[in-house]
């Protein structure tokens, strides 16, 4: 058994394995369990393993790290490193072929877990390898005659299982989960239950995507898309909070509304995400089980967060009516904070005295008092920071522009809140958008003739803002792409990079939509396609009928004869058969020299290809040469030349 | 390790028995469609305990592409299964021998094993004990052999000698069984003493008292028929002058001993005589000397070379 190779196989794929929960896990962990791998490594090269006494108080020490690091609130990235730490120090100890085969089944284990966190096309590329080199390295325990081969063989049964697995996903009934567990909280940067812009001073943007809208024929969306997740309905004094009330109200049933209009119905596939909103224009509800229509238009998701889900929507314009509650609860403030935007509020109201004009002079105002739009403001800190915001700095991106203009509504005593959630879309085909972290927006709504009105004060100060993505805008793109995490978005100046973007995100898109997405819903239309009214009875007939075919088919196909290790002795015998159906049929006690002596005789017409080959033959068989590379060459020619020889 | 009680382990072998018929009690056997049990083996089994937790997590979380993993894991299995299977059919496993071994040494059995197609690692199993694990190509032949599982003195029926692969990934286990028609001997253990020696010297002065008191003859053996050419003085005349008839009295000569060999004449235990028994078998033999030997329950009539010695050595195996 090749231990060291065996070993620094391995101890790579945990490396890789480790590197993939490198958004997932503290650094520290991180390094603890690829110090591990190399540790591994090392020792493989030396032919050693670690001491009893030593490996014992490293996995002591590793345990404690892990509950220390990882901590146990997150249970299902706590089993994962644990799995992956307990698989390390299994090979860390590993000595027998036996012990070895353990380890690689817990890699088997281990890939699976890396789709808790990834699912992209690329993340499923590089499990796939490791899967199937894993599948080597199971192989060559058994018969350790050649690692490359080993590989191959994997790769051929890899390839060949894949299909058969993909009909599976197709076919076989999706069931439902047995029993909820925890979904893995990822680490993705978005929006949060707080709207808290002034104490940031770099607003660090990423290039994650975060969910993809398909428009329906004929029901084309219209910008500006003002994409809800979240409603913010109290203010403390510095910053915009979800209340208990608001909370609470999420279980009731979606509330009753006077009438609906402008009714649009489109699809978005959300990515996976570690907090359960989603993401719809206006008022919003959805039928897919999976998602859950809250009692104030917006849309959550229900459990498995881990993965991208695929839900119809349809969105309208809701005429409603605030109770007085509703409108206590909308128009509520802390009392004496930020007086110097209370007094400036008041004076607004007292010159404009009903709803659409004090909202006009608002708008106004942020447009003529010089405030800009920008991705760096000034931290502020202390009590009244709106009031250092409207009056000193004058400089902040959507958090302030919302957080300023809900306070003022409130002070002149109109309902009214912050909702985050995105803006804009990069419009990728004709009929799809895709909505990137970057595009994380926030925006006031204001109450008043029985509607709930849209106030974004960016959209004065930095009108661009509203049509498109932020990706597009040509004044704010240097300060935008100086904030943006390094990805292929960040060249997209370049035409080269650009177009070879938009073909990833076209067939991420494509991997996203058609695998990713695949649930009980689209299986139950696929049936329906398909076989009509007798899916019943069709569906496991096909199942059947395609497994039996497929695995009769590999019966049949694997196992051809192998090839031979002696030299030109494949050559030889494709010789005799290539004579056969000339008719001319070789003896088989000649020894082939012979052989080709009667093949000369009956066939002139070849006969300066065969003296070249059985010169060939006398020197690598008989004369004991190597079989060179250059030979085999000449032999392929000559042999290829017997086909076209008349 | 976990010990099975006597009666499960009896129960389950005479459930094997009905199972396996007498299929493979042959000195010859072709692995064919009915003679080959294939089963995921011991790895396998963990590997699909694998692919089921895949299966619910995949299941729990709505993951296709975990889903896809734990699929993946069971048709790879499957495929596994085929290939292991169409990787020993047309095996052939011929039993040649065993080798002649005294005990506390175990014996061995010698078998060739010739593939029709490629044919990758194969073993011998009997019980835990292993063969060396050969790979062959197509219509090769290869000799395998593979220590038997007795070795105290007697005479065994042959052990059910498993022929089995892990090929490929070692996932299944493909298996077979030869069980040669053919009765193992394990001789006992030769041993000489000192007393042995004065045994075999006193009667060696017991024989020569003998050939004192008939000095210059030669002990009478036998009548035989009369043949042309024999020597007149050999004929019995005593006879002829009864019955008219010509016989010639053949007489052993002095060289070649006349030696029994009799348990009852030993000392010690049963298994110490045997092991004594076999030393002189063996010396006797060496030194060309014809001997016959005396069991309780068996009687070798004398004889000489190395098919006596075998028949003797096996009554003593059998005792």
């Amino acid at each position: 058994m090749n231990t060291p190779l065996i070993n620094t196989v391995l101890s790579l794929l945990f490396i890789v394995i480790s590197g993939f929960l490198f958004t997932e896990v503290p650094t520290l962990f991180l390094a603890i369990l690829a110090g591990l791998s190399f540790l591994n490594l090392f020792l493989s090269k030396f032919y050693k393993k670690l001491n009893g006494l030593v490996a014992n108080i490293l996995a002591a020490v590793s345990l404690i790290a892990l509950f220390v690091l990882v901590g146990v609130s997150d249970t299902v990235k706590l089993f994962v490193s644990m799995m992956l730490l307990a698989s390390s120090f299994k090979l860390l100890q590993a000595k027998t072929i036996k012990q070895y085969q353990t380890v690689c089944l817990l890699v088997f284990f281990n890939l699976s877990t890396v789709y808790l966190f990834h699912q992209g096309l690329f993340e499923t590329l590089i499990v796939s390898v490791l899967y199937i080199v894993n599948f080597a390295v199971l192989g060559y325990l058994t018969s350790p005659q050649s690692f490359k081969a080993a590989n191959k063989q994997s790769f051929k049964t890899i390839l060949l299982a894949l299909p058969i697995a993909a009909f599976l996903i197709l076919f076989l009934p999706k069931i439902p989960a047995f029993w909820q567990l925890p979904g893995p909280k990822l680490a993705k940067t978005g929006l949060s239950e707080q709207v808290n812009p002034f104490s940031i001073a770099k607003l660090a943007e990423s290039d994650d995507l975060v969910f993809r809208v398909e428009q329906q024929p004929g029901q084309t969306l219209h910008a500006p898309y003002y994409w809800r997740s979240l409603i913010h309905d109290e203010f403390n004094g510095s910053e915009w909070l979800i209340s208990d009330i608001l909370k609470s109200k999420q279980f009731n049933p979606i509330r009753h509304t006077i009438s609906r209009s402008n009714s649009i119905d489109y699809h978005v596939i959300a990515e996976p995400s570690s907090s359960n909103w989603l993401f719809a224009l206006g008022f919003a509800q959805s039928a897919n089980s999976d998602v859950h229509s809250t009692y104030n238009g917006l849309l959550k998701r229900k459990g498995n967060l881990n993965k991208n889900i695929k839900y119809a929507v349809t969105s309208s314009q809701a005429s409603l009516i605030l109770n007085a509650f509703e409108k206590r609860l909308y128009t509520r403030l802390p009392k004496m904070t930020n007086p110097q935007t209370t007094a400036l509020a008041n004076q607004l109201a007292a010159e404009h005295d009903n709803a659409q004009s004090y909202f006009n002079a608002l708008l106004n105002y942020f447009n003529q008092q010089h405030f800009a739009y920008t991705l760096t403001p000034t931290p502020m800190y202390g009590d009244n920071t709106l009031d250092q915001f409207v009056f000193d700095t004058k400089r902040g991106f959507c958090g302030h522009y919302a957080s300023t203009a809900a306070f003022m509504f409130r002070v002149a005593g109109y309902p009214a809140r912050v909702v985050s959630g995105y803006l804009g879309g990069e419009q990728t085909k004709a009929t799809t958008l895709n909505i990137y972290q970057y595009d994380a927006h926030a925006w006031v709504e204001v109450f008043f003739d029985e509607k709930w009105h849209i106030f974004d004060a960016t959209a004065v100060v930095a009108p661009e803002r509203l049509n498109g993505s932020l990706s597009q805008l040509g004044d704010l793109n240097e300060s935008f792409n100086n904030n943006l995490n390094f990805g292929l978005k960040r060249w997209s100046h370049f035409k080269a990079i650009n177009w070879l973007r938009i073909q990833l995100e076209e067939l991420d898109y494509k991997w996203t939509n058609w695998v990713l997405t695949f649930d009980q819903a689209s299986q139950q239309s696929l049936f329906d396609s398909l076989f009509g009214n007798n899916s019943a009875w069709l569906t496991p007939l096909v199942v059947l009928g395609t497994l039996l075919l497929s695995f009769t088919g590999y019966f049949l196909y694997s196992k051809r004869p192998v090839q031979s290790s002696e030299p030109l002795v494949d050559d030889i015998t494709w010789l005799y058969q290539w004579a056969k159906k000339q008719g001319v049929s070789p003896v088989s006690t000649n020894t082939p020299l012979q052989n080709i002596a009667l093949i000369k005789q009956q066939k002139p017409a070849v006969k300066p290809f065969l003296n070249e080959f059985e010169q060939i033959i006398i020197e690598v068989r008989y004369q004991q040469q190597s079989y060179t590379q250059n030979r085999k060459n000449r032999v392929r020619v000559l042999l290829n030349s017997l086909k076209t020889a008349k | 390790m976990f010990k099975c009680p006597a009666f499960i382990e009896q129960f389950r072998q005479s459930i094997f028995n009905k199972l396996l018929k007498s299929k493979h009690r042959t000195n010859e056997i072709e692995l064919k469609h009915k003679t080959i049990y294939v089963l995921p083996s011991k790895l396998g089994g963990q590997f699909l305990l694998i692919a089921l937790l895949n299966f619910v997590m995949g299941i729990n979380y709505q993951n296709n592409l975990i889903l896809a993993m734990a699929y993946l894991m069971v048709v790879v299995l499957v495929f596994t299964i085929l290939t292991g299977y169409k990787n020993v059919r047309g095996l052939s496993v011929n039993y040649l021998f065993v080798n002649e071994s005294y005990a506390p040494k175990a014996p061995f059995a010698r078998f060739q094993v010739q593939a029709k197609s490629h044919c990758e690692l194969v073993k011998l199993v009997n019980k835990n004990v292993e063969s060396e694990t050969v790979s062959l190509q197509s219509k090769e032949t290869k000799t395998v052999e593979i220590a038997l599982k007795c070795s105290d003195r007697g005479a065994y029926d042959f052990d059910r000698i498993k022929i089995i692969s892990h090929f490929p990934f070692g996932l299944v286990s493909v298996w077979s069984y030869i069980e040669p028609i053919s009765t193992v001997f394990v001789y006992p253990q030769p041993i000489t003493s000192e007393k042995l020696d004065t045994q075999l010297h006193e009667n060696d002065e017991h024989d020569g008292d003998n050939a004192q008191v008939k000095a210059g003859n030669d002990d009478f053996y036998q009548l035989t028929p009369f043949v042309q050419g024999t020597a007149l003085n050999k004929v019995s005349w005593k006879h002829y002058a009864k019955t008219q008839q010509l016989l010639t009295k053949e007489f052993t000569s002095d060289a070649s001993q006349e030696l029994a060999l009799n348990f009852n004449m030993l000392t010690g235990n049963n298994e110490h005589r045997l092991s004594q028994l076999c030393f002189l078998v063996n010396q006797l033999t060496d030194q060309h000397m014809a001997f016959s030997l005396t069991l309780p329950n068996k009687h070798i009539a004398k004889g000489l070379g190395v098919h006596h010695q075998r028949a003797c050595l096996q009554a003593l195996a059998e005792f």
